[in-house]
């Protein structure tokens, strides 16, 4: 069974609402602040979000505690006010100090000094804000109205709290001041922008019961997708809620919360559990639990909450989310020196290990040596180790081939055909050939992989893996290839480059390739497999 | 005596012997070697010039004479794994050959280099190169010692797989990468020269052509003429062996002092024999250090005597009975057994590889089983006896000279020169890998 019905706001919401209305039609009239009807004074502000102004200050008792109001700061604004009041002894004895909400368009800025609220509907009286006014944040505010709200005697106290907690509010910790005994946390927020976040977490409530919860980043607020939302046992909680073996059994949660989520939200997280009476409770959450997604973890990760992600309903979203993600990074590319335009390059994206970096400085060295034409040479480098070598690299290269070298940064020579395409473009490069990270062509490969590039053939021509049919370059004109990414779009996952293997004709010889295309990551290959129309991945 | 020679190899004239190392700054047995060939063929009138690579940080250190050039190299800019040198090296050495003129090239190694300034260099086509195997780098990653990591047991071959085995973190494919490269860059050597059959026969199993390579003992370059004399048995008051070379966990020499002990045991051996272990201690474990420190001090007839001056090395051999050469490793043609047959004393070794091809169980010494202490020990006590010291002493050969050695590398460098065919007799100390004319399998001088 629930609990008693909560404190609620509904009605103080539509009393407010009625009196915003009647001041609307005051917003007219003439605004003279004669110093005999000042009555009062605002002492400090927190804007909570657009229409709802908490105040504190005080007025004359014969002020009643909810009317309409007119805002003026240099132009006017209608509003309503609902105030609770108490005695405080710096007071004059027809005054008494006041707590409320201003329900109104008005939003004080930092640059707010002077601030004026006619009361209605005569709009003689007024309250004004002394200077300098201070402007408060939510936790402070909720601080002041814990402290004060006991000695309230006058006006709707309970309501005004109502208001304070209701779904709409956003305060970062509501829990002592809704007097509920709920304690959560999140152990692991995985945010992917553009789609939402997977959370798992634990709460304690003895007397409420959870039914969806909603996730506040920055302004930007996700909410459960319904049936997004599981539970799990937490015995390790025990001490926190001793004697409560059930709520343990239910105490760890999963869910899945979606919305327009951005990359600049990813900061003060604040969760807010709603339970089955309607009400709600905030919780702060540790900001090191937040952890993106592609970035601090693999996509794959996400299976570990929900191990049947690809059949999930929610999981169309979540890949064009993570398709958005990935190829936005891949596509980068930073040149690190002066990139002049060559129509024909030979790219190289560099391995991870340097004793492979060397080699394969040699290699071209060794290769181009000789050779006449010869085509510009470009680097491919993650920003890792061989990054402080790039500078001396493309040296080493010019000083032994003749030829211009130029370098780009990247973010994964793992896969890299999507830089591949920028930085073609940037070079304005005719034809070209490639040769993936850690892949070492022998001669035959080499001389005819450049004869390609040097040619005039259209055609795709391919170097494969001595050891099986695994693509390691390709040389290929800048349109073709284009074309191709226009009209099949490349995978992201492991099968990155295997598309192109049936496309061309395989080169004579091979490539020793010193690594291997390393463990995928398999929420990815579902995302290709979405991408490319095989519905979703078993 | 350059008038003598073929007129294909004068028109290369000088040879440049080129060698990874500068004895000025280390004592290794490759580039001493290589520095002896330099000696023996300027004896013979040959203009030779020395080419050594040496750190840079240590370029105020060597000691360059008449003919002798340095190329200076940062250690720290070396890859290890493949065996690649700086550009700056590469073109070093090519300044240095063209100002010397130099067109055959004798590379003493290929370390400190890098196989791709071998490779670059003798891709040349005015270029002859011949390649003096002195270990098995080329095949093998664990210091070219051919010793299984992490057990240290023997390897039998090389392979991607095996390679891999031993090298988990750099993986099989790596290896393989390693291997191709090297016999691509092999491709353009004319003539492979080993000290040892057994180490070309592994070349050879690898790859090398046997059609090109050949067998040479290296050479001493010091006097050997006045070999030790053996010291009477009446005199003798205890058998002494010694060890000489570096401390290192390859030599054995912890097998050695395995063998100390189980000596100290037997019967009345102790009060026998002297044994002295003399060189510098490299790589060891603070177990090993205290272990021999432990016994010098516990067994009386241990001494540890520590670095030695390599120059008077045959005086300190004739003071012993036998040499001790116990490596766990398969060896090559190690100067220590050279060394003691210059001094005239039989070899007590590791029945594996280059040592047992060098002595001759029964005849020029005796053999023991890899690592076993027990059988170090049984041999030793039973060498300790005057008639088995008589028959070995006797069979104790002669080892080549400088001019011996030069004279042998002049034929193999006259077939580099002219790539005609070297037929050598059997007997003969060059020895031709297959016994087939090395006009098969010419050098490739390829295009790129």
């Amino acid at each position: 069974m629930d609990s008693a019905p909560p404190p609620s706001d509904r009605d103080l919401h539509g009393v407010l609402t009625a009196l915003s209305h009647a001041a609307a039609d005051l917003v007219a009239q003439p605004l003279r602040p004669v110093s005999e009807h000042l009555c009062g004074y605002i002492e400090s502000l927190w804007s909570e979000r657009p229409g709802a102004v908490w105040l504190t200050g005080w007025v004359s008792r014969d002020v009643g505690q909810e009317f309409a109001v007119v805002v003026a700061d240099r132009r006017k604004y209608a509003g309503a006010v609902a105030i609770a009041c108490y005695d405080r002894p710096d007071l004059p004895p027809h005054a008494h100090a006041f707590i409320g909400l201003l329900q109104t368009d008005w939003q004080p800025t930092p640059e707010t000094t002077d601030v004026f609220a006619f009361i209605g509907p005569e709009l003689k009286r007024f309250i004004r804000s002394v200077s300098p006014l201070r402007l408060q944040d939510g936790p402070g505010f909720a601080a002041e109205f814990g402290r004060v709200q006991t000695l309230c005697h006058v006006g709707r106290v309970n309501a005004l709290r109502g208001a304070m907690l209701s779904g709409r509010s956003w305060l970062p910790d509501t829990g002592a001041l809704s007097g509920a005994s709920v304690k959560a946390a999140a152990d692991e927020i995985m945010v992917l922008p553009g789609f939402g976040c997977f959370v798992q977490g634990w709460i304690l409530s003895p007397t409420k019961r959870l039914v969806r919860l909603s996730l506040k980043l920055a302004d930007r607020v996700l909410h459960s997708m319904p049936g997004g939302l599981y539970f799990l046992p937490r015995p390790d909680l025990g001490s926190a809620m001793p004697g409560m073996p059930t709520l343990l059994d239910r105490a760890g949660f999963v869910a899945v919360l979606t919305g327009a989520l951005q990359p600049e939200d990813l900061v003060a997280p604040v969760l807010k559990a709603w339970f089955s009476d309607g009400t709600s409770v905030n919780f702060p959450l540790d900001p090191l639990a937040i952890r993106r997604l592609g970035h601090a973890l693999p996509f794959e990760a996400i299976l570990r909450l929900f191990p049947g992600a690809a059949n999930e309903s929610f999981f169309d979203r979540c890949a064009s989310a993570i398709r958005h993600e990935v190829t936005g990074r891949l596509a980068e590319a930073q040149p690190l020196n002066r990139a002049p335009p060559a129509e024909r390059v030979l790219v190289v994206a560099l391995p991870a290990q340097a004793s492979d970096v060397r080699l394969v400085i040699d290699q071209i060295a060794y290769r181009l040596g000789g050779r006449r034409p010869a085509p510009a040479v470009v680097l491919l480098a993650e920003l890792g180790a061989a990054r402080a070598q790039l500078p001396s690299l493309a040296a080493q290269i010019e000083a032994a081939t003749g030829a211009p070298c130029a370098t780009f940064l990247i973010e994964d020579t793992g896969r890299p055909l999507f830089a591949l395409a920028t930085v073609l473009d940037m070079l304005g490069a005719r034809r070209f050939l490639f040769l993936g990270a850690g892949v070492f062509p022998d001669a035959a490969a080499w001389t005819e992989g450049l004869d390609a590039c040097m040619g005039d053939d259209e055609a795709l021509a391919v170097i494969t893996a001595t050891n099986g049919m695994v693509l390691g370059g390709l040389a290929w004109t800048t349109a073709g290839f284009r074309q191709w990414l226009d009209e099949d779009g490349l995978p992201i996952g492991a099968t990155h480059t295997e598309a192109l293997l049936e496309r061309g004709g395989t080169v004579a010889g091979g490539a020793r390739l010193v690594q291997g295309s390393g463990r995928p990551d398999l929420l990815i290959e579902s995302v290709d497999a979405v991408r490319h129309g095989k519905g979703h991945a078993a | 005596m350059s008038a003598e020679l073929d007129a294909d190899l004068a028109a290369l004239l000088p040879i440049a012997i080129i060698s990874h190392a500068h004895p000025s700054i280390s004592k290794g047995g490759a580039e001493i070697a290589a520095y002896t060939l330099f000696q023996g063929l300027r004896g013979l009138g040959i203009p030779t010039v020395f080419v050594a690579a040496v750190p840079m940080a240590l370029r105020d250190r060597v000691d360059l004479r008449a003919d002798e050039h340095a190329v200076f190299y940062d250690p720290e800019q070396y890859d290890y794994l493949y065996q690649l040198g700086e550009g700056t090296t590469l073109a070093q050495l090519r300044r240095i050959l063209a100002r010397t003129g130099a067109k055959l090239l004798n590379f003493h190694h290929f370390m400190s280099f890098g196989v791709n300034a071998l490779r670059d260099v003798a891709a040349a086509a005015d270029v002859r190169t011949v390649v003096t195997l002195h270990e098995f780098l080329a095949i093998c990653h664990n210091h070219g010692q051919m010793v299984t990591r992490p057990h240290r047991g023997l390897c039998g071959g090389a392979s991607e797989t095996a390679c891999g085995t031993c090298f988990p973190e750099l993986g099989w494919r790596r290896m393989g990468l390693r291997t191709s490269l090297f016999q691509d860059s092999f491709a353009e050597v004319d003539q492979f020269i080993s000290p040892s059959q057994f180490l070309l026969d592994r070349y050879i199993a690898w790859g090398v052509p046997a059609s090109r390579c050949s067998v040479i003992e290296n050479g001493l370059a010091r006097a050997i003429s006045d070999r030790s004399p053996i010291r009477p048995a009446a005199a003798r008051t205890d058998w002494v062996f010694g060890y000489f070379g570096q401390v290192t966990p390859f030599k054995g020499v912890d097998v050695l002092l395995d063998a100390a002990e189980r000596l100290a045991a037997m019967p009345g051996m102790a009060d026998r024999i002297e044994l002295r272990i003399n060189g510098n201690i490299a790589g060891v474990t603070d177990a090993f250090k205290s272990k021999l420190e432990a016994l010098t001090t516990s067994l009386p007839f241990l001494r540890f005597l520590g670095p030695y001056e390599n120059g008077g090395v045959l005086g300190m051999m004739g003071d012993c009975d036998y040499i001790l050469t116990p490596s766990i490793w398969w060896e090559n043609s190690p100067m220590v057994i050279q060394e003691a047959y210059a001094a005239g004393r039989p070899v007590i070794c590791t029945g594996i590889g280059g040592m047992a091809e060098k002595v001759v169980d029964g005849v020029s010494g005796l053999h023991f089983r890899r690592g076993d202490p027990a059988d170090l020990a049984r041999v030793m006590a039973g060498a300790a006896d005057d008639a088995v010291y008589a028959r070995l002493q006797a069979g104790v050969p002669r080892p080549y000279d400088t001019t011996e050695m030069a004279k042998r590398y002049l034929a193999v460098f006259a077939a580099a020169a002219t790539g005609r065919g070297l037929t050598v007799p059997t007997q003969s100390v060059i020895q031709n890998a297959s016994g087939t004319s090395l006009a098969q399998g010419q050098r490739r001088k390829r295009s790129r």
